[in-house]
């Protein structure tokens, strides 16, 4: 079954100066992430899967693919660890 | 990043947050000293410039928006403009007295609008003195019912109230009813004029002994609390003394676009142009950016032993016409602090 990633309905967030904002209005939790970070929850926000934001990664920042797997992967079960990104299914 | 880091950076960049919607002015209560000018004329905002300015907003990267009023949810698209906010993702902070808060409604509120909080305001501890201020007989009864279901639907709450004459004897017991309550009060120490500049809401302004007793309260329950700003929180920063000009506006219900809802100096209408425009290359805000820099040296030099100085630039300019004009009751507050903070260390 394929991974499917999505932001829950608590959840508000938006890009400012470069960094993404995030909200958890269910305990009023705040969480910043930088540019890459941001970049990852942009794309993530878009429904995009984690190979296509590795993919996305990889062009951008000049990452080896495989790396940028990895540390999308890492990312998200950060993001998951903090309740704001929910991961169902595996990979 | 901690909340006062993202706070300060937005003001020292000048980055739109913050927006406040007075959505309309009127009101199921009537309460004395209400700031509201509700003389002013104009051509209210229809639901759709309300829908364009949402999403113009969310393009602009603005995060926290404010429904107020009057009593915003008296609005006849107070849902429409809720749920729209809600899809946008905004993050919802709702104005009201809670007297149209029945359960049912609660229920909706959080069906689809989802609010990140509700500030809901109390006059006193008491139906007597309560509903002197709101001039409603059975307005503090209903507010009790109405946070409690509330409550029950998980909502959340944080009480204000404003100090007066007529509820400083109860600054205690509203604390201890806020307590039982399970909410968080915020009391502002400094009733203010109309915004149209009528200084009858002052008339029954708190006395000397009633700040210092806030004061001493404040100092008391939580001794790391500073200045509070409506729609703000306090900032470490030092650079600007607020965010008025830097990233907060309110509008009001005629479209009328203001630096925040205490400074009432028009930046221009949205009937006219658009948010986006009035807020790239204003020479009013950027008048405003260079004031509130000016106005943090003044407040560092006035404030000593790290007793705040609580002044407000919307009342600087409503009393002066100058927002960085301290005025008297800043400074009073600055004595009062001091004189709380030394009986705090010698008590009795």
């Amino acid at each position: 079954m394929a991974q499917s990633l999505s932001i829950p309905d608590h959840i508000r967030w938006r890009k400012v100066a470069g960094e993404a904002v995030i909200v958890d209005q269910s305990n009023a939790e705040l969480i910043v992430l930088n540019t890459t970070g941001c970049r990852v929850w942009e794309l993530l926000a878009q429904g995009l899967s984690v190979a296509d934001i590795a993919s996305c990664l990889h062009q951008e920042f000049e990452v080896e693919q495989d790396q940028a797997v990895a540390d999308v992967e890492q990312c998200l079960v950060s993001l998951q660890e903090l309740g704001v990104v929910t991961i169902t299914g595996q990979t | 990043m901690e909340l006062n880091d993202l706070v300060s950076r937005t003001w020292e960049e000048n980055i739109l947050f913050n927006v406040l919607l007075e959505l309309t002015y009127q009101c199921n209560l009537d309460c004395f000293f209400c700031y509201n000018d509700r003389s002013l004329q104009g051509k209210p905002l229809g639901l759709k410039r309300y829908q364009e300015l949402l999403h113009e907003l969310a393009g602009m990267g603005v995060l926290n928006l404010i429904l107020s009023g009057g009593e915003p949810l008296a609005h006849p698209d107070f849902w429409n403009i809720g749920a729209l906010a809600r899809e946008l993702g905004f993050v919802i902070r709702i104005k009201s007295n809670g007297h149209a808060l029945r359960p049912d409604v609660a229920r909706r509120l959080k069906d689809e609008v989802a609010p990140f909080i509700i500030d809901i305001s109390l006059h006193g501890a008491s139906a007597a003195v309560h509903d002197r201020q709101t001039r409603v007989p059975g307005s503090f009864k209903r507010l009790m019912q109405n946070l409690e279901g509330l409550r029950e639907q998980g909502l959340r709450v944080k009480l204000n109230a404003t100090l007066t004459s007529w509820n400083e004897h109860q600054l205690d017991a509203m604390h201890e009813l806020a307590d039982n309550l399970g909410l968080l009060l915020q009391v502002d120490p400094q009733v203010t004029p109309r915004d149209d500049g009528d200084r009858t809401p002052q008339t029954i302004r708190a006395s000397d002994a009633g700040l210092q007793r806030l004061e001493e309260l404040l100092r008391k329950r939580n001794p790391q609390a500073g200045p509070s700003c409506d729609g703000m929180e306090s900032s470490t920063g030092d650079a600007k003394h607020c965010g008025t000009g830097s990233s907060s506006l309110a509008i009001d219900p005629y479209g009328n676009v203001y630096p925040c809802v205490a400074l009432r100096r028009s930046l221009g209408n949205l009937h006219e142009q658009s948010v986006c425009d009035i807020w790239h290359g204003n020479p009013v805000l950027e008048e405003l950016r260079g004031a509130m820099r000016e106005v943090a040296r003044q407040v560092r030099v006035l404030e000593k032993n790290g007793n705040p100085v609580r002044f407000c630039p919307g009342q600087a300019h409503n009393l002066s016409g100058n927002p960085a004009q301290i005025y008297p009751a800043a400074t009073q507050t600055l004595s009062l602090s001091i004189k709380a903070n030394q009986n705090s260390r010698h008590p009795g």
